[in-house]
This record gives C-alpha cells, structure tokens and sequence, in this order.
C-alpha cells in the first residue's frame, strides 16, 4: 500500500478492493460519472456486473434519484415502421431527436443511440417499457452499445418510455472571485460611459466658457478611467494563489485578493519578525508605491490612478505573495 | 459561504434543499432510526454539520455543490443506519461468565468486507475526493484524475500541454487543496503532514 501518498494508495486500492459499493459511493457515480477518473469508473462498472447485491443497490440508488429529481425529462420512443432485423425507434421534439437501435446478438439485446441531442447526451436514463425498467444509463454517450438485461423477443416494440435526469454533464458555474471580478469590470465599464456620456454633455458648456475666456477644470478621473489601465498582466496573475517556499513566513491578510478599493486603503500583513517590503505596482509591472516596514499595517494615501494593480509582499528580495486589487475612483 | 446564508438558502423549511432531506427521510426514516436519526430536523442537522465544516468560498458553482452534497451526505447516513441495522440484528454468540468478566476491554472482532452493505474508507474517499473536485477549474480536476490513475508526470504533461515545472507546481497546488478538504472532513493519512504548511 503506498503510504506515502494519499492519491496512489486511493488508486491502487480501487484496482485491488473486492469492497463492496456503498449507497453513497453509487450517488457519486451516478452525478460526478464525467468527473470521475478512468480507474474510479472501472471500479464501480466491474463490481456491478458480478455482484447482484451491488446492482440491487445501484437500482435502489438510482430509482430514488430519478424520483426525488425535481423535473425529470421523459421522452417516448416509438418504434418506426418497416424496421425488421435491427428494430429502430425515434423520438423528436424541439431540442432535437433520438434514434435509438435495438440489437439482438449472441449476448443478448443491446440499445445504441444513434446521436443524443447535446441536452441529453452525458445525462443518466432509465429506459423503461410498460413501467418496467429495461436497463438505467450512467452518462449516457450516442453510439456506445448498453446490453438490456433479461429483454425478451419483441419487448421493445411496445411502447418505450426514457426518463432522463442528473447533472453529470453539467458545465462549473464560475467561482465567486469570478462573479466579483465581473462585477467589477462591468461597474468600470458603466462608469466609462458615464464618464464619456458627461463630458459630451459639458462639452458645449464647456466650448461656452472657453469662448468667454474662463476654461473649466477638467472634470476628475476624466482621462483616468482608461480600459488599458484594467487590462490584466498575464505574468503576474502567475503569481497569484501561488505557493513560495520561504524561510520567512508572511502573508497580506487585508485587502484580499480580487478586492476593489479607493485611496486610502489599508494593507495588513501577518508573519516572522523582520522587515517587510510592500510594492503596488500597475498592470505594466512598473512600481507606484512601496514601502519597507516591520509593522504589519501600512497605509496607501497616495493619489493612485484607477486601474488594476498588483500588490506584493517581498522579504531580503525574495517575493512571497502577489494579489491582485481593482482601485477605483472615490466616488 | 457564511452558515446563516447557507442555512437560509438551503437547510431552512420551504428550499429545495431542505425539500431533498425531507424526501430522503419520509423515504427511509424507519432505517434512519438505527443510526438514532429520529426526527427529520436530526438528518438536517447532521448534512448540515457536514457540509459546513468546508469552505464554501472556493467553490465553483456553489448551487450545484451544495444539492449533490446534500444528497451524498444523506446516502452516507443511510449506509451507516443500514450497518447499524444489520448490527443490531446479529446473532451474536451466548457468552460464558468468564468470557464476560474480559469482554468489555476486547474489543470487537473487525468487520470482513463481503458484507454487502459494509463499506470501507476509500468508497468514503470516492465520495470526499469526487466533491472535491467542485473546489478545483477543470484544468486541476483533469491532473487529479491522472494522478488517481497513476499516469506517469510525462505522460501527463504531454497530454495537457505542460511543462513538467508547471506540472510540479500545480500538482502541489492541488495536493495542498487535498489535504485542506479533506482534513476538514475528518480525514487523515500519514501523507498529510507533509502538506501541513498548506493546511495551517
């Protein structure tokens, strides 16, 4: 057993375990099926062919998820005509349509979708006729044979209901940072326009004072809201999350990385005893404040110019943490 | 995620959460009782403690997470009442007096794995380690996944287009995350102290 590390002894006991599945385990299956790894799939896929007691689970598991499903999709298949040999059946609707082949071979009868709309496909199914369950699809794929266990001659000529549920295909949302970020550049993008939209508006009052000899101060942050300023720096966004082995141990606690602040804002730090080196510096790397102190509070008073900007925190030159902040007009 | 707002969003009357437990209890509350979960505000508690002891803020799509963990944790609590059944029904052997005076300080001989519904911890790390991969961009689930499967650094740099450097960093940026979850549910394993700086 590998116990030196936690992933290779997980794996090669997958491998090797006779273990038997538990209802959790099978839950896990049945919703992350697209997230698991080649060797977790084998190991839940070959237990349940030789072991009745976990197959029975694997229904029990698999039924109740179906049911508790908040809106499970049900399609019906009908059978098309003139089909003999290899029996087809089709369902359509707006999404799109399945065709769906039934096989009869020397092991047994076997369902093929021909090509599952993309709503559909990588979903979990429980192909049923006459509310008897035929077979029950993990991550269901078009053209990958699934055998239907104990179908009889001409069952699946009857009336042939699918009843698809499951999230296992379902795309990851976008993280909070994310949405923080979004939100963010979407508030900078209003107050581009408004800015533009106000200096439009002035410009004839503006042309007036002129005229009468008395130019206007140009409005605040006029030329300061500039999208290149919030651009991001492919190389240091590198650098953030990013762990750095050091002797000395420190961190930036306040602000947090992704944070939107206004002049003045305070920095807070925690670690070893010794002198701290704090650098913001722009989207272009180059340096607009720094500070070298052993306390772990500074204060950022300067008048600093919207944009992004990445704050580091370096010891005897050796960088431990980068973080990114948006800083934003006062008002 | 603060614990109000996960308690008002997802364990309070009326969401779906709290609707999901609701149809996992009125379902197996006759079995839940082994495993002393007598009322439905008891299987609730216990998702609840469950879930909460992660940091929700590193989730990637907290709604979805948050339904299959429900539903993960109260599969877990089924598996544990239907062992605590199966327990209590065992014909255990009539003891001697003599077998007695000892019997409390030995302890009770392990459980074989050919019971059907006795399950060991790495089906609990299938459970753990496939939510962790809610808290990871599909880039790192995707290495996780190899690393599951033994796939040699090469071989997994060639196949995302890495440097092995990279591989390197991302791997310890994943294995620290790990340990951080797992840890967090109650997990150990001698290899976490060597990531205990990621932890602390």
């Amino acid at each position: 057993m590998e116990k030196d590390d936690i992933l290779k002894d997980y794996g090669s006991q997958l491998s090797l375990t006779e273990e038997h599945l538990s209802r959790a385990g099978l839950s896990a299956y049945l919703n992350g099926f697209t997230h698991l790894s080649k060797k977790e799939k084998e190991f839940v896929a070959a237990h349940l062919l030789r072991c009745e007691d976990c197959a029975g689970r694997f229904a029990e598991v698999f039924d109740t998820e179906l049911e508790f499903s908040p809106e499970p999709s049900v399609l019906l298949l009908h059978r098309l005509p003139g089909t003999t040999s290899e029996q087809a059946m089709r369902f359509s609707n707006e999404g799109g349509h399945v065709v769906a082949l039934v096989r009869e071979d020397e092991v047994g009868h076997q369902l093929t979708f021909e090509r599952l709309p993309s709503d559909i496909e990588r979903k979990n199914i429980m192909v049923s006729s006459n509310q008897a369950p035929l077979v029950r699809i993990v991550g269901a794929t078009s053209r990958l044979p699934y055998s239907i266990p104990g179908a009889e001659p001409g069952q699946y000529t009857q009336e042939i209901k699918l009843q698809i549920f499951g999230d296992v295909a379902e795309q990851k949302g976008i993280s909070v940072y994310w949405k923080y970020s979004i939100a963010a550049i979407i508030l900078i993008a209003l107050l581009t326009v408004i800015t533009i939209w106000t200096r439009q508006t002035d410009q004839p009052e503006q042309a007036l004072e002129s005229e009468r000899g008395h130019p206007s101060p140009p409005p605040p942050f006029a030329d300061a809201l500039d999208p290149e300023r919030f651009t991001t720096n492919t190389v240091l966004e590198g650098f953030i999350d990013r762990t750095v082995r050091s002797e000395v141990h420190g961190r930036i606690l306040s602000p947090v990385n992704g944070d939107t602040l206004s002049v003045p804002f305070l920095i807070q730090c925690e670690g070893d005893a010794g002198k701290y080196t704090l650098v913001l510096v722009d989207n272009r790397n180059s340096p607009v404040w720094q500070l070298v102190t052993s306390v772990r509070t500074a204060t950022v008073a300067d008048s600093i110019i919207p944009g992004l900007y990445y704050l580091k925190l370096q010891v005897d030159g050796k960088l431990l943490q980068v973080m990114k902040i948006a800083v934003l007009p006062k008002n | 995620m603060d614990s109000d707002i996960l308690h008002q969003h997802y364990f309070k009357e009326g969401t779906t959460g709290h609707a999901l437990m609701k149809r996992f209890y009125a379902r197996y509350a006759d079995l839940l009782r082994y495993a002393n979960l007598l009322e439905l505000n008891d299987v609730v508690h216990e998702v609840y403690v469950s879930i909460s002891r992660s940091d929700l803020s590193h989730v990637y799509n907290i709604e979805h997470y948050i339904m299959r963990a429900i539903k993960l944790h109260c599969w877990s609590l089924i598996d544990n009442a239907s062992r605590q059944k199966r327990r209590s029904h065992e014909n255990r052997p009539i003891r001697t007096m003599q077998d007695a005076e000892w019997s409390d300080d030995t302890p009770e001989p392990p459980a074989t794995n050919t019971d059907p519904t006795e399950a060991l911890q790495h089906q609990e790390l299938l459970v753990h380690i496939n939510l962790f991969k809610e808290f990871v961009s599909p880039g790192e689930a995707r290495i996780l996944n190899h690393m599951i499967d033994g796939t040699p650094r090469e071989e997994i740099a060639r196949s995302l287009d890495l440097g092995l450097n990279t591989l390197d960093t991302r791997i310890r940026r994943i294995r620290i995350k790990l340990v951080r979850y797992l840890v967090s549910m109650g997990h150990f394993h001698p290899s976490f102290k060597r990531f205990a700086e990621g932890v602390a």
